[in-house]
């Protein structure tokens, strides 16, 4: 295999999948749109001088796949998920080497801590984050008083908190 | 008192009502632990919204298509861009194909079809005029080559195979697309595109690959009879928007769409060092004549009109209340959402001296953010991160409370301002706009200026907010757009708070006792009719604080060679007496104060001190570095000797004369335009 190509699929399989769970966010949801957005970032990486890229292509890339995001939510003006879903503070703090990296290590910690969670809270999370619901709405499919949603998800986002801050990053994801 | 968990969770989740909301996001303004709390679960809950994310990965296709493009760099390699509705992926194909075919038969295309409809037949449509006759000929002969092609349809191990000879690559489009230089374009849309190798590079075309970004073609000005045309009207225009449109192509390694490059756009994208003006005047020209670079022959003229200069540092301490309608029917995307991003942006500016305080009017005011220094952008950007839109209208109690906030942190000495946004829904409450106005006069006597920024359509009442503006010494801004809404609030906002004139006009009246023919070079898109210079109804640029207006004309001296028309029916303009002083062009300026009233006239006489090749100023070498830059890509016709070598030799010398990065940054992109071209003028 010609050497661009190697260095292309281990960037693929390092990246893609952050990649696409970050775009997918701000897109606000839309992961098939992600998708298309993360292909196009490899596309570009392909087209970009390999010099000017080399050592720092996660950074290029995620660079690259948010600032595509962003665009089209302006285009479309489709503002709304950037602004209003949880963590649009990070738009403009996210960025830094390792970030897919961090993310990624992120995600794979989050997964499995959920499903540790008390199943209502966690179907209470999922169906705010993984599906946008409004407290309101998340009342109303589970059945319960609104207070008990807000508890339900405050709880659920306290536990992942400290979860996460007492549990040491695995070693084996620790490389960029 | 700091919000508890609960409440600060629902916060950083944008859960609560508006006043809810207020209220947390003042307490979070004077708590930093709290706002640091917000933030933290604010990136937890994002985190766990992305792993969340069901099959978060790329396609096979999709995966195949990337690693296809690896090791295939672009250099020297042109592609053809066949590009179709993504629903229409066996339709496109077959376009694809059609296309091959047609290229094999016919390799000159100069037209640019679109693939139209849902896929099941391929309608072409002509995306521009053919250069020479017999569209339509062209037209149904790949419309019936196609159509013999749609039956069998293409398979994938097809498309496969012809991927693997490199005939054809995929990929989503979603604006701008990487990669390619130009070839023809067949297709339009938000889909899929294909391209087709063009190994030779014969094909032509000029449209975006990606179908979303369109470009109006403007030929390029040529030359005119003084005789017959002795006056060059134009509206100042100091965008720049198209050299970094330029320099992103370059950079992706492609060259631009000839249409996205303006050539005025290119040469005011520098700075040139001009004096400013004379106290009191509102406007300084310098102008420099010498040899033209790329015709000697001709004289190369560059006017430079500078308006006065004020630092940005030195713009008095702002101390700003936006005052944000936030009733229900500015919930329109066009409106609140637009507003906000653009102010997000805008916070970015704020220095440590400024102020910003935010009051929202609905059904009932609130101070959504007390005055807040500069060096707090974080509380500022948190405010506006939680405006929302609810309830109904009372826009006049809503203005009370914002001059009572701008008197309160009132900056003697500065500029004390309050920015009304507003679809101009004031349906509730002071209805009497007698009253409003009355108000309005009375804090601009007292030094607080009122802007007022229309936003959406629909619902917006110009007159209402153009009649409190104007009598309230103030500004009127229509916000259109996010690009205009961030020209006003982030980019021009020196300008925007402190504009130099408006509807600023230039007009050249050219000597035929020593020019024959003009020509100016770019501003296709700006010119004025003669009669209109000197009506002031006649809307021009505007021009803000310290910007600077370049242009640059291309003369024919009288006794130089041109083929000019001769008349038959008509001799010369007879001269006047001013016509044997030996000048060559006098430059006349029109421009209005901000504050309106009529134009005020600046005029200034130009003489040829007959400069030769290599003799004019550093300045004169950058504007004609960006002028032949702008030509080669645009390929214009009256582009003389000019070359990448010229151009790349005129940027050199600019840049070793005055060094500084935009300059050296034009050497580069030239030097990359070259490249990317093989070294020759960019044929259309």
């Amino acid at each position: 295999m010609n050497p661009d190509r190697a260095w292309i699929q281990t960037l693929l399989q390092r990246h893609e999948e952050p990649l696409v769970r970050y775009t997918t966010r701000l897109l606000g949801g839309d992961v098939q749109r992600a998708r298309d957005v993360v292909q196009d970032g490899f596309l570009r990486l392909c087209q970009a001088p390999k010099e000017r890229v080399e050592g720092h292509a996660e950074a290029w890339l995620f660079a690259v796949c948010r600032n595509r995001a962003i665009d089209i939510c302006r285009k479309e003006n489709r503002m709304g998920p950037l602004e209003q879903a949880p963590g649009s503070a990070l738009a403009s703090q996210d960025e830094g080497p390792g970030e897919l990296t961090a993310r990624r290590q992120a995600h794979a910690r989050l997964t499995r801590l959920m499903t540790t969670l008390p199943p209502d809270q966690a179907r209470a999370l999922r169906l705010k984050l993984a599906e946008h619901k409004t407290y309101r709405e998340i009342s109303a499919e589970m059945g319960t008083s609104l207070g008990r949603v807000s508890q339900l998800i405050t709880s659920a986002l306290e536990t992942l908190r400290t979860q996460l801050a007492e549990e040491p990053a695995q070693p084996a994801e620790v490389r960029s | 008192m700091t919000p508890d968990l609960e409440t600060l969770t629902a916060y950083a989740l944008g859960e609560l009502t508006l006043d809810e909301r207020v209220k947390v996001g003042q307490a979070i303004a004077a708590d930093p632990e709290a706002r640091a709390r917000v933030e933290q679960i604010q990136a937890l809950a994002a985190l766990t919204e992305e792993a969340l994310v069901e099959a978060p990965t790329l396609s096979e296709r999709q995966r195949a298509a990337i690693l296809a493009r690896a090791g295939s760099r672009p250099t020297r390699r042109r592609w053809l861009w066949v590009a179709g509705t993504g629903a229409a992926a066996a339709a496109t194909l077959l376009v694809g194909i059609g296309f091959l075919t047609t290229y094999e038969s016919a390799p000159r295309l100069p037209f640019i079809y679109s693939l139209d409809g849902d896929g099941s037949a391929p309608a072409l449509q002509a995306q521009s005029a053919p250069r020479e006759g017999g569209e339509d000929v062209r037209r149904e002969q790949l419309q019936r080559q196609l159509s013999s092609r749609l039956d069998p349809p293409m398979d994938g191990d097809t498309l496969e195979n012809l991927k693997a000879l490199g005939y054809v690559d995929a990929g989503p489009i979603h604006g701008e697309v990487a990669g390619g230089t130009r070839g023809a374009t067949l297709g339009h849309g938000d889909g899929y595109f294909w391209h087709v190798a063009d190994p030779d590079g014969q094909a032509e075309g000029n449209a975006d690959p990606t179908g979303t970004e369109s470009y109006t073609h403007a030929p390029d000005s040529t030359f005119r009879a003084v005789t017959q045309a002795p006056l060059s009207t134009f509206a100042v225009d100091v965008d720049t928007a198209s050299y970094a449109n330029v320099r992103r192509y370059l950079e992706q390694g492609r060259l631009p769409p000839q249409d996205a490059v303006r050539v005025e756009e290119l040469i005011n994208a520098f700075d040139y060092a001009y004096p400013g003006p004379d106290t009191g005047e509102p406007f300084s020209a310098s102008v420099e004549v010498a040899a033209c670079p790329w015709t000697p022959a001709h004289r190369l003229a560059r006017i430079g009109l500078q308006a006065r200069r004020l630092d940005p540092s030195d713009l008095p301490p702002s101390n700003l209340v936006l005052l944000i309608d936030t009733s229900r029917s500015m919930q329109a995307q066009a409106k609140l959402p637009l507003l906000k991003t653009a102010l997000l942006a805008m916070v970015d500016t704020l220095r440590p001296e400024d102020r910003v305080a935010i009051v929202t009017y609905a059904s009932g005011t609130a101070v959504a953010l007390p005055s807040t220094p500069g060096s707090d952008r974080g509380a500022v950007r948190s405010a506006i991160k939680h405006l929302a839109a609810a309830g109904s209208t009372n826009g006049g109690a809503g203005i009370s409370l914002a001059y009572e906030q701008a008197r309160e942190h009132f900056v003697e000495g500065g500029s004390n301002r309050v920015l009304l946004a507003t679809d101009g829904d004031f349906n509730v409450g002071i209805t009497d706009q007698a009253a409003l106005v009355e108000l309005v006069q009375r804090q601009a006597r007292g030094g607080v200026y009122l802007t007022v920024l229309g936003l959406g359509t629909g619902n917006l009442k110009d007159s209402t907010l153009e009649r409190i503006a104007d009598q309230g010494d103030g500004q009127y801004a229509y916000l259109d757009s996010l690009e205009e809404a961030e020209r006003v609030l982030v980019r021009e906002r020196a300008g925007t708070l402190a504009v130099a004139a408006k509807d600023v006009k230039v007009q050249v009246e050219f000597n035929p006792a020593e020019i024959q023919a003009w020509r100016l070079i770019g501003y296709e898109n700006r010119t004025l009719a003669a009669r209109d210079f000197d009506d002031d109804a006649k809307d021009a640029g505007e021009i803000g604080v310290g910007h600077a207006v370049t242009a640059l004309y291309e003369l024919i001296p009288t006794g130089a060679a041109w083929a000019g028309a001769d008349l038959r029916y008509q001799r010369a303009l007879a001269p006047t007496a001013a016509a044997g002083s030996g000048e060559i062009m006098t430059i006349k300026l029109r421009a209005k104060d901000p504050q309106g009233g009529a134009s005020r006239l600046q005029t200034f006489a130009v003489r040829d001190p007959g400069a030769g090749l290599g003799a004019g100023s550093d300045d004169l070498d950058l504007a004609a570095a960006a002028a032949c830059f702008g030509m080669l890509l645009r390929g214009s016709p009256d582009r003389g000797e000019a070359s990448w070598d010229l151009a790349l030799t005129l940027a050199q010398r600019a840049a070793e004369r005055d060094p500084g990065a935009e300059r050296e940054e034009l050497v580069h992109l030239i030097g990359t335009a070259r490249g990317l071209s093989g070294g020759g003028v960019v044929a259309y």
